[in-house]
């Protein structure tokens, strides 16, 4: 076991070259630097860039607007007066200081522009996360004890039709909801005197704040977990060793939820090592709907603006996340189950 | 709704009407909080090196320049310089300043800081060269006194002094420090009317009147800023947006042609919330089909004519836009004073086919597309249009259909935005759609229209040229004398208009917007803007 992850700790470095090249080559590819995006706001306005299609002159000088020297101007400016292998071996140079360098958006930091949409993206992944899970075990547990009755097919059936919703109508239909409930607020993460709250009202204002993106964030969720959860309950209780523990005269509750259930955990737990993303988790769409600031927001502005060293800095995290989390997997798959040696 | 309420209502509208020229309500109650939706979060409110629009919507409160123009007549107005003059040749431009001015951290307004102001934007520490173009005409600002600065121009270009008026004017003490005014992204120190109080980063950017602004005591600025505070929103989806309106969370909307005619009929509207369209004379923006005149089948000017006849604005605005817009007949606002009223080209099949077969395209083999020799080669009439908003497809389709039964095959290509701008630049599209802003009161032409322009990066993308226009807007651009510059740019936007470049597409009529009844106005609108500045908060 040790080996393994020895093994696949190295193999991580030929991995992460292999993510930060080819993303750093592509995004440079793509049309739009950082600096045309700053010569289209000085061409069209400021309202176009990512605007699609609407465009604006300027009440500049009418000229061409822009000289070479600004242009040259603007490559110093960014760093972009030296050629594209050069800017990756001083990019991996600054990352290896973790210095993730300054967004061209923000004109900071970038690990402080992440910094400051974590908190919002982290709280509803773990939120996420935890809900799944306390929902999906016991219902696939019933649903796998219910197997072909009633109740499994009812259940079914909701969770594929919850599954089929778009966040993005049952967003809207949420938020109907509550402007004409007046039950819970239209968004955004606190009210605007929370600052004077004491910390108890603080905690209620903020769990009051995300019921609904909650419910848009999870929704969609139960139904895999669900079915996986009722399908390898299913298949353990056909096997020999239940049928045994049965006919050694056990209670039913002792078969299914000592024997039983143990085992068929062990296929859910193994996902458990995914759970590192819940830090960078984030939902463009619900976040835009709810007037969230997360990473959802972050990653496509990001893209739409070219803002390369913040997609870079969220490519890089969320590498090194994931990388960690399948590590994390195959550990607790060794954990959960003795019959699995890695060698 | 019964005769008398009928009559009411009338008679409400017949008194509220506004009077001729609409004028600041110098009684206006001061105080309460503004609620307005920005659209979108700005990244940084740094007076130099923000970009976007928010930031800008910001700054508008927070900052101030030399001068202003006048909502209603669009004079300039004193802002931080009460006095000013220009010199004969139109290049020396004298700005006296208040002596009372103040910025935020209480420090006065000198001389000093007008300048720079302006050398901060030519000196590469503090990373503005996005913002040199705008000042490029003017070649360097002189202090005279604490309070007198002199602006020396280049050339005598008419917008020089525009420049120079408008310049954003920062305190030296703080941003000269460039380590610190690089942190100052959430800060911002100016001499406006309101102070930046507080930016919560996804929530809400709080103002506050500046209680030492110099325009409190100013007869000048009665009925001018009269909300004590004012909080700015980020919401970005404009259905949660209605829905936050509806609820009194917003005390203004825009709202766009469809969402007034189909999302605003809840029971809120017209009693909490109250949606107006307004007219006024705010240059508006205009759509567009550019033909790029690099391409052969685009260069015969009937071909260009013909394809406009076979646009069918009539219907697009019937059944897109509620009739609600304005055919454009031109490259400027249709209610600009330079406009030189050329008839629009209305939709005509029959006067498309004329002028195609006058250019020398037939079907002579009968497959239902047009065709001539060029070049000694067959070639047949087919192009792609390429455009970069979804939102637009449903007006060409009906196009292309409408080409098609005249023999023309039009292609629809989609582009995500920077690659579409990426084709447009190096001039490899054949026609292109898009649309320009309404730009200044008074327009200067050269960056569309200047042959000048017509190279990579530049705005004249179609390659239109004209020698013409080319000398027409050289001549009117160091005309000082107004009149005369008015009648030679209408001889400009006359020729575009004869030479058909573009198929122009729709002027908008009307500026929606939706406003909570807590808001007291003086009128919907100014000449030149809505006004919120004029606004107050109802007692």
């Amino acid at each position: 076991m040790f080996v393994y992850l020895i093994r696949r700790l190295f193999l991580m470095i030929p991995t992460f070259f292999g993510i930060t090249v080819v993303t750093f080559v592509l995004i440079n590819l793509a049309p739009g630097s950082p600096i045309e995006q700053k010569l289209q706001a000085i061409r069209f306005g400021s309202g176009a860039a990512g605007g699609g299609g609407g465009a604006s002159s300027v009440g500049g000088r009418g000229d061409t607007g822009v000289n070479e020297e600004v242009i040259e101007a603007l490559k110093k400016q960014y760093g972009f007066d030296k050629p594209l292998h050069m800017r990756y071996l001083i990019w991996l140079k600054n990352i290896s200081r973790l210095d993730f360098g300054e967004s061209f958006t923000y004109q900071e930091p970038v690990i402080e522009v992440i910094k400051s949409k974590l908190p919002v993206s982290m709280i509803f992944g773990l939120f996420t996360l935890i809900l799944t899970y306390i929902v999906c075990i016991p219902l696939g547990v019933r649903k796998a004890i219910k197997a072909g009755q009633s109740f499994d097919k009812v259940s079914t059936l909701l969770l594929n039709f919850t599954y089929a919703i778009p966040p993005l109508i049952l967003g809207i239909a949420l938020i109907y909801f509550a402007s004409r409930s007046n039950w819970f607020p239209l968004g955004g993460l606190q009210s605007d005197d929370y600052e004077s709250m004491s910390t108890w009202n603080r905690f209620l204002d903020r769990a009051h704040h995300m019921v609904l993106p909650l419910i848009c964030y999870t929704i969609g969720g139960f139904t895999e977990l669900s079915i996986l959860m009722r399908n390898s309950m299913l298949d353990i209780i056909k096997s020999d060793f239940v049928r045994t523990a049965r006919a050694k005269g056990l209670s039913e509750k002792v078969v299914v939820y000592k024997h039983a259930l143990r085992n068929a955990l062990i296929p859910i737990a193994t996902g458990l090592g995914g759970f590192l993303g819940v830090f960078l988790a984030g939902s463009l769409i619900i976040e835009q709907m709810f007037n969230l600031d997360g990473m959802g927001l972050l990653g496509y502005q990001s893209v739409l603006a070219r803002d390369y060293n913040v997609i870079m800095g969220i490519t890089f995290i969320s590498a090194m996340l994931m990388m960690v989390g399948r590590i994390l997997s195959d550990v607790i798959y060794v954990l959960v189950d003795p019959r699995i040696d890695f060698k | 709704m019964n005769m008398k309420a009928l009559l009411l209502l009338v008679l409400s509208s017949a008194l509220t009407a506004p009077a001729f020229a609409t004028a600041p309500n110098a009684n206006a109650p001061q105080g309460g909080n503004f609620v307005y939706n920005l659209g979108g979060e700005p990244p940084t409110v740094h007076p130099i090196t923000s970009t976007d629009i928010y930031s800008r919507y910001v700054q508008n409160y927070v900052c101030e320049g030399l001068l202003s123009r006048d909502s209603e007549t669009y004079d300039w107005k004193p802002r931080l310089a009460e006095k000013w003059e220009v010199s004969k040749d139109n290049k020396v431009f004298t700005f006296h300043l208040r002596k009372n001015a103040v910025f935020h951290d209480g420090k006065p307004v000198t001389a000093e800081d007008v300048k720079f102001s302006f050398d901060a934007i030519f000196n590469p520490v503090y990373e503005a060269a996005h913002l040199r173009p705008y000042y490029e005409g003017l070649a360097k600002v002189e202090v005279v006194d604490p309070h007198t600065v002199k602006f020396y121009a280049k050339d005598s270009y008419f917008k020089n002094f525009d420049s120079a008026a408008e310049l954003t004017v920062i305190p030296k003490d703080i941003y000269s420090d460039v380590n610190k005014s690089k942190k100052m992204n959430r800060e911002l120190i100016c001499a406006g009317p309101y102070k930046l109080m507080k930016f919560d980063r996804g929530q809400m950017i709080q103002l506050k009147k500046f209680d030492k602004w110099y325009g409190n005591t100013d007869a000048a600025f009665k009925g001018y800023f009269n909300f004590d505070t004012i909080t700015l929103r980020f919401f970005k989806d404009e259905n949660v947006t209605l829905v936050r309106a509806e609820k009194g969370e917003l005390d203004y909307i825009d709202l766009r042609i469809e969402s007034f005619m189909k999302k605003t009929s809840g029971p809120a509207w017209g009693k909490t919330i109250i949606k107006h369209k307004v007219a006024n004379d705010a240059p508006k923006s205009y759509g567009f089909v550019g033909w790029n005149q690099r391409k052969e089948i685009f260069q015969d000017k009937n071909v260009r004519i013909a394809l406009a006849h076979l646009l069918n604005r009539e219907e697009m605005n019937k059944k897109f836009r509620y009739g609600m817009s304005d055919l454009a007949n031109g490259a400027v606002y249709i209610k600009s004073e330079y406009n030189p009223g050329n008839k629009a080209i209305e939709y005509n099949p029959k006067k498309a086919q004329e002028l195609l077969s006058k250019a020398g395209w037939a079907d002579a083999d009968k497959n239902g597309v047009l065709e001539k020799t060029m070049n000694g080669k067959k070639v047949e009439f087919k192009f792609s249009l390429l455009y970069a908003n979804k939102d637009v497809e449903k007006y060409w389709t009906m196009y292309r259909e409408d080409l098609k039964k005249a023999g023309i095959d039009m292609e629809l290509k989609y582009l995500e935005w920077n690659s579409f701008l990426k084709l447009v630049d190096e001039g490899n599209f054949d026609a292109v759609t898009m649309g320009w802003g309404g730009g200044s009161v008074d327009p200067d032409p050269k960056q569309i229209w200047h042959s000048s322009n017509a190279i990579p990066g530049g705005s004249n993308f179609i390659a239109y040229k004209s020698p013409e226009v080319d000398k027409l807007i050289d001549d009117a651009r160091v005309e000082p004398n107004k009149a005369k510059r008015v009648a030679m740019l209408k001889k400009v936007y006359a020729k575009i208009a004869e030479d058909a470049p573009y198929a122009f597409l729709f002027n908008d009529k009307y500026e929606f917007y939706a406003n909570s009844s807590r808001m007291g106005m003086p009128a919907e609108t100014f000449k030149y803007e809505v006004g919120k500045d004029y606004w107050w908060v109802k007692p």
